[in-house]
């Protein structure tokens, strides 16, 4: 097993730290993202890790809507089709 | 192998050995182990702290995000090498910190922030850029590439020029 630690957020846990941010600095995310003033004066690493969690978000969001589109997607295919079994299926999936 | 364009599978790979090959000095101490946080394949982003007995320290991070337009790779977009003197500590989480605003002490530095990626060595100013680097490609180095260089200049006392091979303009 490898020594090299690995961590995964989720979208609250991301969200979480986010906010941590937004309150530590009493600014909101898009500020931050647009003040090249404030960000000049925090500590770098703080920088890259709001930066950071933000693309998370961004990413996880992304995959969600990806998997909500196929979903909804695969709902109205089943709905034009005759069998109303394949609903059942769908909303299974 | 830096990569410019990867994927996590991939480049998790490569560290994962880089990693267990690597020696780090007795004077050194991992005050923030190397941590991967990955979203996907495509997405990740990681940081990496060590500390030395004399006060100097590395910091290695990077992120990396899917690269729009192409499906399934992903490109480096942040990043910041850094190896100089501890000049302050983040109350938060007591690691060497670092503030581009000031005039914190720098040894080397690479980083993308707020410019191209770009060269600072030996003071926190001038941001070198790439085409005042000479024999160097600063988007070819990366956190092995840069923490092997510090040991190495570390032990052999030669000039971090001659350990990375560039001249300045």
């Amino acid at each position: 097993m490898s020594p090299v630690r690995e961590q995964v957020l989720t979208l609250l846990e991301v969200e979480a730290l986010i906010h941590k941010f937004e309150e530590k600095y009493q600014v909101s995310t898009t500020e931050f993202l647009t003040s090249t003033a404030l960000r000049a004066n925090m500590l770098d690493d703080e920088v890259f890790q709001w930066e950071a969690f933000n693309a998370h978000r961004d990413e996880l969001e992304r995959v969600a809507e990806g998997v909500r589109s196929a979903y909804l997607g695969n709902v109205k295919k089943s709905t034009d089709e005759t069998h109303p079994a394949n609903n059942n299926l769908a909303l299974a999936a | 192998m830096a990569q410019l364009a990867t994927t996590y599978g991939k480049y998790r790979a490569y560290a994962d050995s880089e990693y267990d090959a690597l020696a780090i000095p007795s004077d050194c101490t991992e005050t923030l182990k190397l941590i991967f946080t990955p979203v996907n394949d495509v997405a990740w982003s990681s940081r990496w702290y060590l500390e030395f007995t004399d006060g100097k320290y590395i910091r290695a991070v990077e992120r990396f995000q899917r690269w729009p337009g192409l499906t399934g790779i992903a490109k480096r977009m942040t990043v910041a090498y850094h190896y100089g003197d501890i000049v302050r500590r983040n109350p938060d989480d007591n690691l060497p910190g670092y503030v581009s605003a000031g005039t914190d002490q720098v040894d080397i530095r690479i980083d993308n922030s707020c410019a191209p990626i770009h060269l600072h060595y030996q003071s926190q100013n001038p941001h070198i850029s790439q085409s005042s680097v000479i024999g160097l490609d600063l988007e070819s180095v990366d956190m092995f590439i840069f923490v092997k260089g510090i040991f190495r200049h570390r032990a052999t006392k030669k000039p971090l020029e001659s350990i990375f091979k560039f001249k300045i303009r």
